[in-house]
């Protein structure tokens, strides 16, 4: 039997140990994909609660369709959408207030800070299916199938939305420079 | 702008080293000669190594218990929730005999308003033996004269005059063609209002001469 399910099943017995396991299980994860999505630890940490909660709370509703890593990644991202931070509000900051050390690294630290920003402000001004399919494949490592299955398309579709967040974010990347 | 879609959608797995050898060659040979491909390595490598701040081991440790708890007061204000519905349930319920007397009654008055109750049927009636039951199972009211017109009266009156008239006729008859007949046989068979009549109409002959 697929192990989330054997968790799942001891969960609804009443077993506390499953119940951490679980968590423990998916909490780092799933943080990263929300932070991804929020850029902020709060709001991460606060999404992260209510997406564990939701889900303990609606096992029953949980068809066994799709894994339980899917149905839980679902969850994350429907309550992420409602706390979609404008990224066009990251406030750049100026070079000049920063105070530079005699460090060889720091301009070094700085310039990976700046292409950091920079790179967030892009993706910020990607479409959001494609934002998140992106994050889902690059930074979060999924394959398309997973991929597929979140966000409840199909592999082609989520394929395209790749590809085009990909191109789009070339193409604002060399505008932003 | 480079089409080989395949390729692509390795890039991101080639660069977290998680490809076969094979496949890793083929994309390594391919980003030689391809500058597309090499720019967007170059830019998911960036966001490859974009961090998220690792919260710290004491924000990992406690938050399952936090989501314990949560969960427990959800469950429990579920349980609270139902043993209000079921004792508001049972409080409607607990007077069964109060809704039988209730339904009952409602049904007796829905009886009353709709169906008219039957007319006497005066035959039907056995009077007691005495003439008083038949007097009261017959006689009406008395209407007040005031409440008819003079017209009305004249009417009444010649009615009756026709009435004791016949009356008056067959009484005569009755002597003249059962002559054998005891006058006390044929008086007692004549009720108490008839006598009554029969007394006024026969002082009311003498009156008349």
């Amino acid at each position: 039997m697929d192990e989330d399910l054997n968790l799942i099943i001891r969960i609804e017995n009443g077993e506390r140990e499953a119940f951490n396991e679980l968590v423990l299980k998916y909490q780092k994860p799933l943080y990263s994909l929300l932070y991804r999505m929020v850029s902020d630890h709060d709001d991460a940490s606060d999404l992260l609660q209510k997406t564990f909660f939701k889900a303990f709370t609606g096992l029953k509703g949980f068809e066994r369709r799709s894994s339980f890593k899917t149905w839980l990644y679902q969850i994350a991202i429907n309550l992420a959408k409602n706390v979609y931070r404008d990224r066009s509000r990251i406030e750049k900051v100026p070079i000049d207030d920063v105070i530079i050390r005699r460090d060889p690294k720091t301009l070094e630290t700085l310039i990976k800070q700046e292409s950091g920003l920079r790179l967030r402000q892009s993706l910020a001004e990607l479409p959001k299916k494609q934002r998140l399919t992106l994050i889902l494949r690059v930074q979060e490592a999924k394959k398309f199938e997973e991929i597929a299955g979140i966000m409840k398309c199909s592999i082609g579709t989520a394929k395209a939305n790749y590809h085009h967040a990909v191109q789009k974010l070339k193409k604002i990347m060399g505008e932003n420079q | 702008m480079c089409s080989n879609t395949d390729i692509k959608e390795m890039l991101p797995a080639y660069l977290e080293q998680r490809l076969e050898e094979e496949w890793a060659l083929r994309v390594e040979k391919h980003l030689e000669t391809c500058d597309d491909c090499r720019a967007e390595i170059k830019l998911l490598g960036m966001m490859i190594s974009e961090q998220v701040p690792d919260p710290g081991e004491a924000f990992w440790a406690a938050m399952p218990e936090r989501i314990y708890r949560n969960v427990q007061k959800m469950e429990e204000k579920k349980r609270l929730r139902l043993i209000d519905i079921s004792s508001l349930w049972n409080r409607m319920l607990l007077p069964r005999w109060a809704w039988s007397v209730t339904a009952a009654a409602l049904v007796l008055v829905v009886t009353l308003l709709i169906v008219k109750p039957l007319p006497k049927d005066v035959s039907t009636i056995t009077p007691n033996g005495d003439d008083a039951a038949y007097d009261e199972s017959t006689v009406m009211d008395t209407p007040g004269l005031t409440e008819f017109s003079q017209t009305e009266l004249d009417d009444v009156s010649r009615w009756a005059d026709n009435e004791l008239a016949s009356l008056g006729n067959e009484i005569v008859d009755v002597f003249i063609s059962t002559p054998e007949r005891d006058i006390h046989e044929d008086l007692s068979d004549l009720n108490r209002q008839e006598i009554e009549h029969l007394s006024r109409r026969l002082e009311e002959l003498e009156q008349e001469g």
